[in-house]
């Protein structure tokens, strides 16, 4: 599995970052702009993981960048990458579960396709299919849970998985069984009797 | 060596373990056939599940220059203003009236505030609502422990209300300026109170809620009020609510849970010594927003009359409001009673509980001046509230 560099930047350079320009509460342009440039991709792969839709995906990473623009620095704590991660990953899940509730996942699988189509037709319309079931089950867990198993299938460790979720580096393994049993538990009540986990 | 655990084990398949962790756990597999076969069993559920969330993965990155270009427009066209979720844009530019922000904000009182456990109505009102003025309804509230109704209403919540914008954990602040600076108002003080208070700066936040009138029916059904007709007019009709960023300052023996708990949660529900325990909020106005089309104060009868006035009662309570501008407050009859008081230059509302089990009675004292709610809220009698009123910064 590859563990991405969550923050494009070392240490002394997120100090930087965090030392806003102003009243302690804006970045400056410059390495604001890096830090956009370097994370986007990966934040915005993320989130479509969630969402399934790039559109979508791109509206919502756009937001979270624009929160944590306006979001008050908070002196040395705070974390640009957990608090963009975490961000961005509910927003998406809130969506989820929004598009759930009012049944368009089928709508998404039209689209996903569209988007998406590969050499055999069956194949891409089978994978779209299995996409929307996976949303479905991740639409129906805790958030926090939700979250936790697609950083952790974007390749998070689990310090930054603790770093980007706000819980502690230890029980990362712990939180991650539970939410792969609520997972498997939500997804065989969906499709039990179609598919086997 | 015991067996291993789940985390060890957990640790393990995902290449998460220190070295000296790792040498241990495998000596001991090594000699375990339960372990192993353990290890085996949770092996193969995480690499099926990891297979599974793989497939969601996008089959192309996406640019970052361009959308950083939009980020730009978007910084060029809404600069400094104050912050404003973006899928609420849409809303407020089509409903731009702050008015409607009482109304909107009273609708929200029906189903999100007036069906809670009456210990903590106080802090989903202070949660969810700002306005110019406060009116104060007493109602029949024993419906809180019907558990049907409180299902009822949590499911509404759970499916019908998206939070747009998550306030998040409170940032907790070593003093007023730097709570200022955070919040973007003047935090005030005590100033006749020596020990520092501890300051909690409470992040912006947003709710859309999508309305439905069979769910609402419901609720008013599970009351026992059959004979009242929400109107099927309702169904789909979207209020927008966003709260700025807000403080609560503790003073004296706090519970830790103060804010933010949830109605009937343990934190709740377990006894706590809170004696000198003073709460002071101070909460900039919301902007809320409804559909120009949805019928508030039909709504808000319909739901004076759910908690126990007759239809004439609330028909008259109605028709004495400024629906525009006023947060109403619902308080439980038979527990509170409220007085008006001259505070800060303003009329505000004390709301005083009932005495029981010979503890102190608990009050709120709530004003709102220049755009701000404050809410003085603790034991021991209204005098207390009064005379840290006067001491304000």
């Amino acid at each position: 599995m590859d563990v991405p560099v969550l923050a494009g930047l070392n240490e002394a350079e997120l100090g930087n970052i965090n030392r806003p320009d102003r009243a302690s509460s804006s970045w400056t342009e410059e390495a604001f702009r890096r830090f956009f440039l370097e994370n986007y991709a990966r934040l915005s792969a993320v989130v479509f993981r969630i969402v399934g839709d790039y559109s979508r995906a791109e509206e919502l990473t756009d937001e979270a960048f624009w929160r944590l623009y306006r979001q008050p620095c908070g002196g040395n704590t705070f974390n640009p990458n957990g608090w963009l991660y975490r961000t961005a990953s509910r927003l998406a899940i809130d969506s989820l579960r929004a598009e759930a509730r009012r049944g368009r996942f089928e709508q998404e699988v039209g689209s996903s396709l569209l988007a998406g189509s590969g050499p055999n037709p069956l194949d891409a319309v089978l994978e779209a299919e299995r996409c929307t079931q996976v949303r479905k089950a991740l639409a129906i867990l805790r958030p926090l849970q939700a979250q936790l198993l697609i950083l952790r299938a974007s390749g998070f460790s689990y310090q930054e998985l603790a770093a980007a979720l706000n819980v502690k580096p230890g029980s990362v393994g712990t939180r991650l069984i539970r939410a792969e049993a609520a997972f498997r538990k939500s997804y065989m009540k969906l499709y039990g009797n179609k598919e086997e986990l | 060596m015991k067996c291993l655990t789940d985390q060890t084990l957990r640790a393990l398949i995902d290449q998460e373990s220190p070295n000296l962790e790792r040498e241990d756990a495998n000596r001991h597999l090594a000699q375990c056939a339960d372990c192993r076969s353990r290890l085996q069993r949770m092996s193969r559920e995480t690499v099926q599940t990891g297979d599974i969330l793989a497939s969601l993965a996008p089959r192309k990155l996406t640019e970052p220059a361009p959308a950083f270009d939009r980020f730009q427009a978007r910084l060029a066209s809404e600069g400094n203003a104050p912050a404003r979720p973006r899928f609420l844009r849409g809303f407020f530019s089509v409903h731009p009236l702050p008015a409607w922000g009482a109304l909107a904000t009273t609708a929200l009182i029906v189903v999100l505030v007036m069906f809670a456990p009456a210990r903590s109505w106080t802090q989903h009102v202070l949660a969810m609502l700002r306005v110019e003025k406060v009116t104060v309804v007493p109602l029949d509230l024993k419906f809180d422990k019907n558990s049907d109704t409180q299902e009822l209403v949590r499911k509404v919540i759970s499916d019908e209300v998206t939070v747009t914008l998550s306030a998040g954990k409170p940032q907790f602040v070593g003093d007023a300026s730097q709570a200022t600076q955070m919040a973007g108002f003047p935090v005030r003080t005590f100033t006749d109170v020596k020990e520092s208070p501890k300051i909690g700066v409470v992040g912006e936040q947003s709710y859309v809620m999508k309305l439905d009138q069979s769910r609402l029916q419901a609720i008013v059904d599970s009351i026992g009020k059959t004979d009242l007709q929400v109107p099927e007019s309702i169904n789909g009709q979207m209020i927008a609510v966003h709260i700025p960023k807000s403080v609560f300052l503790r003073y004296g023996n706090c519970p830790e849970k103060h804010t933010g708990s949830k109605a009937g949660s343990e934190d709740q529900k377990k006894p706590s010594d809170s004696s000198g325990c003073v709460m002071f909020a101070e909460v900039p106005s919301p902007v809320v927003s409804v559909p120009h089309e949805l019928n508030v104060p039909q709504l808000f009868q319909i739901a004076l009359q759910a908690g126990g006035m007759s239809p004439e009662e609330a028909r008259t309570f109605a028709s004495k409001l400024d629906w525009k501008s006023t947060l109403v407050v619902p308080i439980p009859r038979r527990a509170s009673s409220y007085s008006e008081e001259q505070v800060d230059g303003v009329t505000g509302k004390l709301i005083t509980g009932r005495q029981s089990r010979g503890q102190p009675p608990e009050y709120t004292l709530i004003w709102v001046k220049k755009g701000i709610i404050y809410s003085i809220h603790g034991s021991g009698g209204p005098e207390q509230a009064r005379a840290l009123a006067k001491t304000l910064s």
